[in-house]
């Protein structure tokens, strides 16, 4: 074989400088492009995150189906394009983008022109429709990993919108396939960028003992644990969600403790705790469990309802679990029609607050009932049998106060005890409010200073403040002495959006000390109980914003606190009327109070002791319906029943407090109510009226007091929101299991609104004596009130036949129905859709063809280069000339390293005398094997200029070895 | 500062005259980096790049929208970008705590040549569950081959999909180049699973104050065997009309063939001694080899010669070392003679000689000299120590040095190197060069073509004009 010669190569060294001239243009600095992102798999995950994003938004913003379609249609067909042609930059790809860029825009103000027309302007949902659009537009420029980047980010943003909207259940399992989704997006890239910066290797491992085995083993092992490590991200997301302190709790943290620290306290950073007694993850869908006394759950199975009578006698309501005081006149039951086990009969309610003072009216009819079952006709409603208390102005006694078209003046409604709505009668699970808050609350509507004996009054307004709005925007309530709070008392700020969704009175529900609140009407009026006013009634859709300070108690610290008795003189003194007792009161009651709560301690200490024994002594069961009942009401709690809803708690509560020297008060309003994970805020119904106590405690003000089994005032429930709170509460769930302590039975829609306010019926006995709630002539049944306790069968019917228990029990198990509303899509008088075909379809089908073509052509090219998954340029141009080399008989083994192929030129064994080879092709590929190992190895900035060298060389040794071979 | 140092620098006798290209770029990771010693041989870096920030940045907007909105999946939202941080950050760090390496690689190589690491990585004892939970994935894997002149690694990171119990890696240089290279250390990076930040760890295979122990790989100037033809010009081209017949003395005789006998020279074996011949004429008569009927030779390498361009100087110690080589081929003991001079007082001497290993004079001293000699800029010759052109007066001293450009076209570039046998006279050029820094522009060869062109002293004659180290073979 010949020795060729050395062929002269271009050297850039030996090209003569470029002379400088001063008046030479600076060449234009080079702008490097970012390299086309290879990886299929990333491209496939961030496709799966624009859909997945824009599935969602649209859900949410409830967008037409064919926006929808285009959106989806958008980000598939864009993700596969721009994946084509990544290489490549293409006018009609610019071209599709702009233009849906512009209708996307154009989409916008449309819409935002059609809410401004309608009067009702929200930018939410046309912002979210922009973005969804951008999100689908970009996948068509998915060209480099910045632009997938970009492309995250922008689903990043179209989920933060979405998630305004979106509150339920459903949007946290997006979430996290979203969270599943970016960290296999991170995955991917992190794969290509550690890819990109290093040459793969030789590598091998040492097989152990049995080495197929092994082998196999390690492969399914590399393949499989990093989706195992991609797994951690959403689990460990899921313990950080859980553990994540709320802002509120922050804000909490650093205010307590700069407070703390003012006043020269100890540090306290256990910020996880919540103030207002309910964890944060109370307010996580899926996570709370609210005290049964608060209706949140509960409500033992129901007893079968007898069948009504004929029909005259409404059964008796059911107990809201926020009376007071029980009682109700005795009257005939409503003629509504009512359905069993749902029915709320208007015969009046069982424990009314103050159902003793119904007067002389009509007996409501009877409510409306469950759907499943057929409905039995209600009893009539009651009849007074006597003329009514004078104090009696309760509303439900006229059937037409139903509709709220009776209105009474504030000091009317506040001495009625309205709890709840007036038409609670009937419908029990009445959306009363929905209330936006980070944070389950009490709401406090009413407060009573002054006991019968058989039911609560208000001694007297006081003087009343009026508050109206600052600046136009909020009135403010912090100036006013019942609003005070405490220098040093150490609270939380909350603000609470609430809306109102029946006609409720007058009274304003608010959480604990309200500071701000933004009510469209001036002015509010604030008593010397810290009640809250209007001055019209507060109808349904009203919307109002509160701030308050919700106190938290460091009971530990209240109970240490030394007992000052000049202090209690003073008190006691000064809240005179806090102490009064009913005439008469059962001396058993005082000896009770004071063995109970001792002598030893403080205020605080006592009225702890006190809730403490009725907590565990007493039995709460809201369907106890003592009509009989004409005892004082503490006592016949305390000595007779010993079980009972939390009025009867509360007025036993109150009158041992007082008993002992503890100035008290009654406390009406309602429980946090059910978080609705449909929408993301707390429902309060008829069913969640509630009450409980307050005790004055010098250095905290009124301290409340819920003394029910379940009640969680004055102190937060140990649950927070750590994640050892939650392992704990998981604990004690599971200890309950296995001590037979079944869970509490899924909440009873009641059957009958157990009335806070007076008996909705004519059972009113007339001398003011207890009533006897509801009871029904004709009727056997026990309707049990609301709060969800268990309620006896609201069956006021006529004894329909199909009246069964089992009928009323199938439908009052039946979990009451969530309202979601969904939003409202804006109007498009414009229908654009057609136009939107034209101008998409069209194009969209040109493109699927190119993309088409683009992919048999590549599907061809991959089937020619099959060696490698991702090859080189670089390697390309080797395995086209490992090819070209094959022509003159010099075959490349699949051992050989370029060095051995180019030892292939001079070794004897593979000199065929038949084939001549260029004197050229030696040198030539010996050049090109030198730069293919520099840029496979090699690690310098000359790779471009490599790149073209080597394309030059390919293309030498191309047009040799054709040319030699057709010579020969 | 900065000005004080940049006029040390231009002042610094031993300033390269060409800026070193450098061997490979420094794997870039536009990242900000915070680094600290874990343990005596081993560095730990992290990289915090921007899109951690980014992520960092997001998570109170989210937390504070939450707190805004009061919606819980917020929280869930910002929970996920909060454990893709600790996630990103973490896990890599465990990667990079898992591992150990190891590395061996050749001792010497010629340039042009690839040389062939192998890395070993480790992972410490696991049991299987615990690596199936933590794999070790998607490692980048760099030795740290630093030329000593150079400041960065001449290797790639190395990409390794997956580490078990052990895997090793082969990493290929690309072809090198002439000159010195120390592994400081090899790195391994991670940023498994998320890519949110790299962690890098280095173990370093000696202590900064142990330079020298590194395990380095010399590379060799290109060699290739020369014919030698050109030696008999070397007679022609000496004042001595009996030519440089037995200049040399036979240290390293590898001829057995005797061509007769000689008188004795100081020096001379007295086992080389030819009694019988010496007997005979009653002096002392030696063996002469046919080896030493050729001319010997030093060969001078000036540095601060008037090199166009790096291409020409590594060709001109190419020939150099294939010179080296014929003369120790043909039994003598050729002396590689340097300018400025590199045998002087340490301080003296320029960077690239602070790590040559003491050898004796030979040809392995040759090899390291040559392995590490870089052109020089012109700087104050009186501030460097005499170079001294040896003791023998009979043999030739050789010199490759460039082309001149004899052409009045300044912008032409001539890359050729002539190979000239110059007088041991050329001393005096270069105080003369001294004298006059001007006229010192071209020190040696240039003064020393002038003169041979008829003024002043001749200080030698071309042999012959090499363009391409092949031309040496039948040379």
């Amino acid at each position: 074989m010949k020795m060729p010669s050395l062929p002269t190569l271009p050297s850039l060294s030996k090209e003569p400088k470029p002379t400088k001239s001063p008046n030479t243009p600076k060449p234009k600095q080079e702008v490097k492009f970012e390299p086309a992102e290879d990886s299929i798999g990333l491209r496939i995950v961030a496709c799966g995150i624009a859909v997945l994003c824009i599935i969602t938004a649209c859900i949410y913003v409830n967008s037409t189906s064919m926006l929808i379609f285009f959106y989806l249609w958008g980000a598939l067909t864009g993700s596969y394009v721009s994946y084509q042609f990544r290489h490549q930059k293409t006018f009609w790809l610019t071209f599709i983008t702009t233009a849906g860029l512009l209708i996307v825009l154009g989409n916008f103000f449309e819409e935002m022109f059609v809410q401004f027309n309608t009067g009702k302007v929200q930018a939410l949902v046309p912002f979210i429709h922009v973005l969804t659009g951008l999100q689908a537009l970009h996948t068509f420029d998915l060209r480099a990993k910045s632009d997938i980047n970009v492309s995250a980010l922008i689903g990043l943003g179209l989920f933060a919108c979405t998630a305004v909207i979106a509150r339920d259940v459903l949007f946290a399992y997006i979430t996290l396939a979203y969270i599943t989704l970016v960290a296999s997006l991170l995955y991917y890239e992190a794969v290509s960028r550690t890819r990109s910066a290093g040459a793969v290797g030789m590598s091998s491992e040492r097989a152990e003992i049995n080495e197929l085995r092994e082998a196999a083993v390690k492969k399914k092992v590399s393949v499989g644990n990093a989706f195992i490590s991609l797994a951690m991200l959403p689990l460990l997301s899921i313990l950080v969600f859980l553990s994540l302190p709320r802002v509120e709790s922050l804000f909490d943290l650093v205010l307590n403790n700069i407070r703390r620290a003012q006043n020269g306290e100890t540090l306290n950073l256990t910020w996880v705790k919540s103030p207002n007694g309910i964890g944060v993850l109370g307010t996580v869908p899926g996570l709370s469990s609210l005290p049964k006394s608060m209706g949140g759950q509960g409500g033992e199975p129901e007893r079968g309802g007898k069948s009504g009578g004929n029909g005259t006698g409404g059964g008796r309501a059911g107990t809201a679990g926020t009376d007071l005081v029980s009682g109700s006149g005795t009257g005939t039951g409503g003629d509504g029609t009512a359905i069993p086990g749902a029915g709320a009969s208007g015969g009046g309610a069982g424990e009314s607050i103050n159902g003793g003072a119904a007067g002389d009216g009509k007996g409501a009819k009877a409510g409306k009932g469950g759907k499943n079952v057929k409905g039995g006709k209600g009893g009539k409603g009651g009849q007074s049998n006597k003329p009514g208390d004078v104090s009696n102005t309760n509303p439900a006694t006229k059937p037409s106060v139903n509709k709220g078209d009776e209105e009474k003046s504030p000091e009317e409604e506040d001495k009625s005890m309205v709890f709840r709505n007036k038409d609670s009668v009937e419908h029990e699970n009445e959306l009363i409010m929905r209330v936006m808050s980070s944070r389950d609350t009490y709401f406090r509507r009413v407060c009573f200073d002054k006991y019968d004996g058989h039911s609560w009054t208000i001694s007297s307004l006081g003087k009343e403040s009026k508050c109206s709005k600052h600046k136009n925007a909020y009135q403010e309530l912090a100036g006013v002495p019942s609003l005070f709070v405490e220098p040093g008392m150490h609270s939380a700020q909350l603000t609470q959006e609430i809306t109102i969704e029946a006609n409720i009175g007058h009274l304003l529900p608010v959480a604990a000390i309200p500071q701000q609140i933004a009510y469209p009407e001036d002015p509010i009026l604030v008593d010397q109980f810290g009640a809250l006013r209007t001055k019209n009634p507060i109808k349904a859709g009203t919307h109002y914003r509160v701030v308050s300070q919700v106190p938290d108690y460091d009971v530990d610290e209240m109970r240490k606190a030394p007992f000052d008795s000049k202090d209690a003189q003073s008190t006691t003194g000064e809240f005179q009327n806090y102490l009064q007792l009913p005439a008469g009161l059962n001396p058993e009651i005082t000896k009770l109070a004071k063995s109970v709560a001792g002598s030893e301690g403080n205020s605080f200490a006592k009225a702890e002791r006190i809730c403490n024994f009725l907590r565990r002594n007493y039995k709460y069961s809201s369907d106890l319906t003592d009509a009989d009942n004409k005892e004082e009401i503490a006592y016949h709690f305390l000595f007779r029943t010993k079980e009972g809803a939390c009025g009867p708690f509360t007025t036993a509560f109150v009158v041992m407090c007082r008993a002992v020297g503890l100035p008290a008060r009654s406390i009406g309003g309602f429980g946090p109510g059910d978080f609705n994970d449909g929408t993301g805020m707390h429902e309060i119904k008829n069913m969640h009226g509630h009450a409980w106590g307050e005790v004055y405690i010098p250095g905290y003000d009124w301290v409340p007091f819920d003394a029910t089994p379940t009640g969680l005032l004055p102190k937060p429930t140990p649950e927070d929101n750590s994640f050892m709170g939650t392992v704990k509460k998981g604990f004690e769930q599971l200890s309950d299991r296995f001590n037979n302590q079944t869970p509490t039975p899924p909440p009873l829609p009641p059957q009958q609104a157990s009335l806070p306010q007076p008996p909705t019926g004519s059972e009113k006995s007339a001398d003011g004596q207890p009533g006897q709630g509801g009871k029904s002539q004709g009727g056997s049944t026990t309707a049990r009130g609301a709060d969800g306790k268990p309620a006896k069968s609201g069956a006021t019917g006529n004894g329909a036949a199909d009246n069964t228990p089992g009928a009323t029990r199938s439908s009052e198990n039946k979990k009451p129905e969530t309202k979601t509303e969904a939003p409202k899509a804006p109007e498009k008088p414009v229908d654009w859709h057609e136009l939107i075909l034209l101008i998409i379809v069209v194009p969209a089908v040109m493109l699927l063809f190119q993309a088409i073509r683009a992919a048999v052509m590549q599907a061809r090219a991959a089937r020619k280069v099959k060696s490698l998954e991702k090859p080189k340029p670089s390697t390309l141009l080797y395995l086209k000339v490992v090819d070209d080399l094959a022509r003159v008989k010099i075959y490349r083994l699949p051992t050989d390293t370029p060095q051995d192929l180019l030892a292939r030129f001079s070794s004897d064994e593979d000199y065929d005398p038949e084939v001549s080879i260029h004197p050229d092709l030696e040198p030539l590929c010996k050049h090109f094997m030198e730069l293919y190992i520099a840029d496979r190895f090699g690690c310098d900035d000359a790779a471009e200029m490599r790149a073209s060298q080597m394309k030059k060389l390919s293309d030498q040794i191309h047009s040799l070895v054709r040319v030699k071979h057709h010579d020969n | 500062m900065q000005t004080l140092l940049k006029g040390f620098w231009s002042k610094y006798q031993f300033r390269s005259k060409f800026v070193a290209t450098p061997e490979g770029e420094e794997w870039g990771l536009k990242a900000l980096r915070i680094g600290f010693r874990d343990s005596p041989n081993t560095k730990i870096a992290l990289y915090l790049e921007q899109r951690v920030f980014i992520a960092a940045l997001l998570v109170p907007l989210i937390y504070v929208f939450a707190g805004e909105t009061t919606n819980q999946w917020f929280y869930l939202i910002a929970a996920g970008v909060i454990s893709a941080i600790v996630l990103g950050l973490m896990m890599p760090l465990w990667q990079v705590l898992d591992v150990t390496t190891q590395c061996s690689l050749p001792n010497n190589s010629m340039a042009g040549d690839s040389v062939l690491l192998k890395i070993t990585l480790e992972r410490r004892k696991h049991t299987k569950l615990f690596a199936l939970l933590f794999p070790v994935k998607w490692l980048l894997v760099r030795a740290n081959l630093v030329a000593n002149n150079g400041k960065s690694s001449v290797l790639k990171p190395m990409l390794v999909e997956h580490v078990g119990h052990e895997s090793w890696v082969y990493a290929a240089t690309s072809p090198l180049r002439r000159g010195v290279y120390h592994l400081h250390g090899i790195e391994i990076y991670s940023c498994f699973p998320l890519g949110l930040a790299w962690w890098s760890r280095t173990f370093e295979l000696k202590s900064e104050t142990e330079e020298d122990s590194r395990p380095s790989i010399v590379v060799y100037p290109r060699m290739v065997q020369i014919e030698g033809n050109f030696l008999y010009k070397i007679r022609s081209a000496t004042d001595s009309p009996m030519g440089l017949v037995a200049s040399r003395k036979p240290t390293n005789v590898v001829s057995s063939s005797v061509r007769g006998v000689r008188e004795f020279m100081h020096g001379d074996s007295p086992r080389l001694v030819h009694w019988a011949s010496s007997a005979r004429v009653g002096r002392l008569l030696v063996r002469e080899f046919e080896a030493e009927g050729l001319p010997g030779y030093d060969i001078l390498l000036n540095l601060r010669a008037n090199w166009v361009n790096r291409e020409q100087f590594e060709l001109a110690v190419s020939i150099v070392h294939s010179l080296m080589n014929l003369g120790f081929k043909l039994g003598g003991a050729p002396d590689l003679l340097v300018v400025p001079s590199l045998d002087g007082e340490n301080k003296y001497l320029p960077y690239f000689m602070k790590d040559m290993p003491a050898l004796p004079p030979g040809l392995a001293r040759s090899g390291h000299l040559l392995a590490r000699v870089e052109p020089l800029k012109q700087g104050k010759a009186s501030a460097t120590q005499p170079t001294s052109l040896g003791e023998s007066a009979h043999a030739a001293l050789l010199t490759i040095r460039p082309t001149a450009n004899e052409t009045a076209d300044s912008n032409l570039i001539i890359e050729t190197v002539d190979l000239a046998v110059i007088p041991r006279t050329w001393e005096a050029a270069l105080a003369q060069e001294a004298q006059s820094s001007k006229e010192a522009h071209m020190p040696v060869h240039e003064g020393g073509i002038v003169n041979r062109r008829g003024s002043g002293k001749s200080t030698g004659r071309v042999i012959t004009v090499i363009e391409r180290l092949e031309e040496v073979v039948r040379l």
